[in-house]
């Protein structure tokens, strides 16, 4: 007996792999404009790194943080300053950084064992707020508002300058934070965090120690913005406050939750799906106001997002992960299923 | 086995228990009885942990365990069937189990005990992958009771088992608590189903407003005019006048 996804089939997951690493030739076959969807894709790979650990927070345990952009930019300057302030190779800050964001997150998850639901995101949503300022205000390192330049990743001499080279790159962390995720969720810890989402009190009574699971839960998922942010920092070349944004962090929420929270495959699919919206759909769409209404189009993805994110918790909040567990059984009983809508 | 002496627990400011002293014996089943708000789940709480005694000792097989952390109160082997139920609504049954057997370090022990857990009630087995709150009342408080009995505990702490149930299915609850304490397990039960649980009881507590007002066998506390007076004596059903009359 494994627990919760013994009777998953997992052929299927080389395939996906092959099929992520194949993607990029793919692209280049069919469109000129493949580095741009290349650069998409890398946000989405590094956003998946970092909503994949918010999904064992929020989702798993049941800890709203509206705090993870901080996260981000914590991983991100740290790495920054590390790599080409302090000299260390960018490898060995792959390792280091996360953990100190990890750090964070285990001083960020002290009022959490006291306060839980709103009132932990917005004590979360006020550190990214002093995060902001700190960022600003130790300008020595940071250079303030102005902004940093960082360094290319370089991975045993080798540099990763383009879009297409960081792919590779991303992707690979990528599916290592996914797969490194679900393990840690189908394990005896993710089973404790869920339970503590369920019920505290019988979480207790069975014997969790809810201060060390909750103080954990914040600390694997301060690792993984913490390895994001690395990532972003190195292969963005240019990192500001305004990249991590309290925006970011709503965004980060909402990825999970039209996903489908704790589910990880969800965390997945809600961020592909979210940051292919942003990156793909809305400019477009602005370009249709513009021309239609005559009207700036200005911040319309906040009132998409919101409205997505809105629409999913009241007709599918199992989110997309659900639904596609529920398309999956629909087909596989076709043509003999019940008269009802799948969705 | 338990003894309390003098316990006193605040939520806050607000004090729930004002210096209860009880005992449980090795083997017995022991009840306490008492209106809602009167303090028995608070009584509960403090003895597994989850919430701390201002004042009063606990002592649990000579070894004192007030104000220490529930994950070594469990792991002494009290099990708590909490209140309500409190089973993981969104786990599958067995992992409901395997959460009750947390403590349980080698992995054969505990698949070994959830089988045990089975056998006792073996709906649940066919159920296993089931989201346990899709399950019936009855079914959520057996899987709730079996839950605690992963660790084998000396002593399980039952809150009001019967809570929102069918009679039909308080009965069978009734037995099951039976066969438990028969087959060695001692027990602290709460319950507002006074009959039924003192029938089952060896001795019984009766609590008001966070002090204990009488104890006494089955047969001493139904002697008593005021428990018949207001657990008893109106048929099935207390009156809500004297729910709160203390
Ligand atoms: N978490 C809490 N915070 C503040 N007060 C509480 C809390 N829990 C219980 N109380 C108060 O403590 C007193 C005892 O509550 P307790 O739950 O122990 O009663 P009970 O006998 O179990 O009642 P019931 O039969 O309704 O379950 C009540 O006055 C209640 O209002
Ligand atoms: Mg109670």
């Amino acid at each position: 007996m494994k627990g919760r996804y013994e009777d998953e089939n997992l052929t299927w997951i080389p395939i996906l792999i092959v099929g992520i690493f194949l993607l990029p030739f793919v692209l280049k076959g069919l469109t000129y404009s493949y580095k741009y969807y290349l650069f998409v894709l890398n946000m989405a790979g590094i956003y998946i790194i970092l909503t994949v650990g918010l999904d064992l927070l929020s989702g798993y345990t049941g800890l709203i943080s509206l705090g993870h952009a901080a996260f981000l930019a914590i991983g991100s300057y740290t790495s920054a300053i590390l790599v080409d302030q302090v000299g260390i190779p960018f490898v060995f800050s792959l390792f280091i950084s996360p953990l100190i964001v990890g750090l964070f997150g285990f001083i960020i998850g002290f009022p959490a064992l006291r306060i839980t639901g709103m009132y932990l995101g917005l004590t979360t949503m006020g550190f990214g707020f002093i995060v902001k300022r700190l960022i600003i205000a130790f300008r020595e390192w940071t250079q303030g508002a102005g902004g940093l330049e960082v360094s290319f990743p370089i991975i045993f001499g080798y540099t990763f300058k383009s879009d297409w080279d960081n792919y590779f790159l991303i992707s690979a962390f990528a599916i290592l934070a996914v797969v490194v995720s679900r393990r840690i969720g189908k394990s005896k810890i993710g089973r404790a965090f869920m339970a503590i989402r369920d019920s505290e009190q019988a979480a207790e009574a069975s014997g969790v120690n809810l201060a060390k699971y909750k103080m954990l839960a914040f600390f694997i998922s301060g690792i993984f913005a913490g390895l994001a942010g690395v990532l972003f920092a190195h292969t963005s070349h240019f990192i500001s406050t305004d990249h991590f944004d309290i925006l970011l962090s709503i965004y980060f929420i909402i990825m999970v939750l039209v996903g489908g929270a704790s589910s990880i495959y969800g965390a997945v699919l809600g961020t592909l799906f979210i940051v292919l919206l942003d990156y793909l759909f809305v400019p477009e769409m602005k370009g249709w106001i513009q021309e239609f209404l005559n009207i700036e189009g200005g911040d319309i993805q906040s009132l998409l997002f919101g409205l997505i994110m809105f629409l999913f918790i009241i007709f599918q909040p199992t989110g997309l992960y659900g639904m596609w567990l529920k398309m999956r059984i629909y087909w596989k009983l076709f043509p003999f299923n019940p008269k009802k809508k799948f969705i | 086995m338990l003894k309390l002496v003098g316990v006193e627990t605040f939520y806050g400011k607000i004090k729930a228990l004002h210096g209860v002293s009880l005992e449980v014996k090795e083997g017995q089943l022991v009840t306490i009885l008492g209106a809602n708000g009167a303090g028995k789940t608070t009584i509960l709480k403090t003895i597994s942990g989850l919430v701390e005694p201002e004042h009063g000792t606990i002592h649990f097989n000579g070894q004192r365990i007030d104000g220490e952390d529930s994950e070594k109160i469990v792991a002494l082997g009290i099990g708590h069937v909490p209140e309500w139920r409190r089973i993981f609504p969104e786990l599958t049954v067995e992992e409901n189990l395997l959460m009750g057997g947390f403590l349980i370090k080698e992995k054969e022990l505990l698949y070994e005990r959830m089988e045990e857990a089975f056998r006792h009630f073996p709906i649940l087995e066919k159920r296993k992958k089931q989201i346990a709150g899709t399950m019936s009342g009855g079914e959520q408080q057996m899987l709730a009771i079996l839950r605690a009995l992963m660790i084998r505990p000396k002593l399980l702490l039952l809150d009001e088992p019967s809570l929102g149930l069918s009679p039909i299915l308080v009965r069978d609850i009734f037995t099951t608590i039976k066969d438990l304490h028969q087959s060695g397990v001692t027990i602290l039960l709460v319950e507002q189903n006074v009959n039924r649980a003192l029938s089952i009881a060896d001795y019984g507590y009766v609590l008001t407003t966070g002090k204990i007002l009488l104890s006494g066998t089955y047969e001493e506390l139904l002697n008593e005019e005021k428990v018949r007076e207001q657990y008893l004596g109106e048929g099935k059903y207390m009156r809500r006048s004297k729910l709160w009359s203390g």
